[in-house]
């Protein structure tokens, strides 16, 4: 099954999401995406930098150490709320900087959304 | 997208003179959305809860969008009581003050941004004054909504603020000359050096963001940070994991209208 496919099938099964995108928190750069009609490349180039500033380390530094001086794991998920869109974003646990966003029009099931989406990563990730 | 506002007293003398009074009200506040870059959904809530700040007597408010009825307000003493949308039984409230007025906000900000011309009509006596005993006054909701006094929206940012700290263990709002921060010292002057960071803006918005946005971040040991932007300000804060979907309720309730 192609990732494509796969981002299809998040899509289709999340309510309300319009947007899939996968992409490379390193590279800053959405790789694939599934939606529901064309976007700007600037506007996915803005999910990931999102994604990235959110789930990557800041100044050499992860968020934890920055926050409680202390060593801890870079967190892993986040959901952004704007006044009409939900912005879900996942990133895979391992070495691997994927990230999975997601667009979605409601946070009613924003549990239920990130661990669809945590599947679909894991999936993608392991190159099944 | 609410355009026109307007609203009637009555058929009687004093409605009339009511109903011309509100009506440069209405036309202010249109005016004040469209020609100073507002937002037109808050000029129309900033309308309703006028209309409720001056029923002293208890009674009935409609809600219209040109003739249709959207909503039903039961309303007495300044203070909001109830809200019937149409269709559908009253709105079922919270006993907690502070819920309650989030639930009435949330119900009153899908009026006004349902409808194209809203009217607000008194409709008759209120025989019946709410089933829960619970009740906001206007300018509690107002203040649960982020609507300020002098007519803006500046301190929206500053509202979700005074409604989350209770929840945090550490905050601060920076970004503005008053910067401010709460709980813990030691956490908040880290969080601090974390906004320095520009920790969460996407790089083209590193200035201000385009639009407000709260994201909610989990870390390891049940916390999580949230981090909130309205132009150039910022919330920065750690809370309990376990509260973040109210926290999120509660900016939800501020800036959006589908909550």
């Amino acid at each position: 099954m192609s990732i494509s496919a796969h981002l299809d099938g998040l899509r289709s099964a999340v309510p309300g999401c319009s947007l899939v995108a996968f992409g490379d928190l390193n590279a800053r750069l959405v790789l694939r995406a599934s939606s529901a009609r064309s976007r700007p490349q600037e506007q996915l180039d803005e999910l990931c930098t999102q994604a990235a500033s959110l789930l990557s380390n800041t100044a050499g530094e992860t968020v934890m150490q920055r926050v409680f001086g202390e060593t801890g794991e870079i967190p892993t998920e986040a959901v952004v709320l704007t006044p009409d869109e939900v912005r879900i974003y996942v990133r895979s646990t391992g070495e691997q900087a994927d990230v999975l966003c997601c667009l979605c029009d409601s946070a009613m099931d924003a549990e239920g959304a990130i661990a669809a989406a945590r599947r679909v990563l894991n999936i993608i990730s392991d190159g099944q | 997208m609410t355009n026109v506002l307007e609203t009637s007293g009555g058929l009687s003398r004093l409605g009339d003179l009511v109903h011309r009074f509100v009506l440069v009200g209405a036309e202010a506040a249109h005016d004040k959305a469209g020609n100073c870059g507002g937002d037109p959904v808050s000029a129309a809530l900033r309308l309703i809860l006028r209309e409720i700040d001056e029923t002293v007597l208890p009674r009935y408010l409609t809600v219209y969008d040109s003739d249709r009825p959207l909503a039903r307000l039961v309303v007495s003493n300044r203070r909001l009581f109830a809200l019937e949308c149409e269709g559908n039984v009253a709105t079922e409230v919270p006993s907690d003050p502070p819920a309650a007025a989030r639930v009435f906000v949330q119900g009153l900000r899908n009026l006004a941004a349902t409808a194209t011309i809203l009217r607000i009509r008194t409709s008759g006596r209120a025989l019946e004054i709410g089933h829960s005993g619970v009740s906001c006054s206007a300018s509690h909701l107002a203040a649960a909504a982020g609507l300020s006094e002098n007519g803006g929206d500046a301190d929206r940012l500053d509202a979700f603020v005074d409604q989350v700290k209770p929840f945090c263990h550490g905050w601060t709002r920076c970004g503005a000359q008053d910067n401010r921060t709460g709980g813990d010292s030691e956490l908040a002057d880290h969080l601090i050096g974390l906004s320095e960071t520009g920790y969460g803006l996407t790089k083209s918005s590193r200035v201000a963001p385009a639009r407000p946005e709260c994201a909610v971040v989990p870390l390891p040991e049940d916390v999580s940070l949230v981090v909130a932007a309205d132009g150039r300000r910022r919330l920065i804060a750690v809370i309990p994991t376990e509260t973040a979907s109210e926290v999120l309720s509660v900016w939800a309730g501020i800036y959006r209208s589908d909550s």
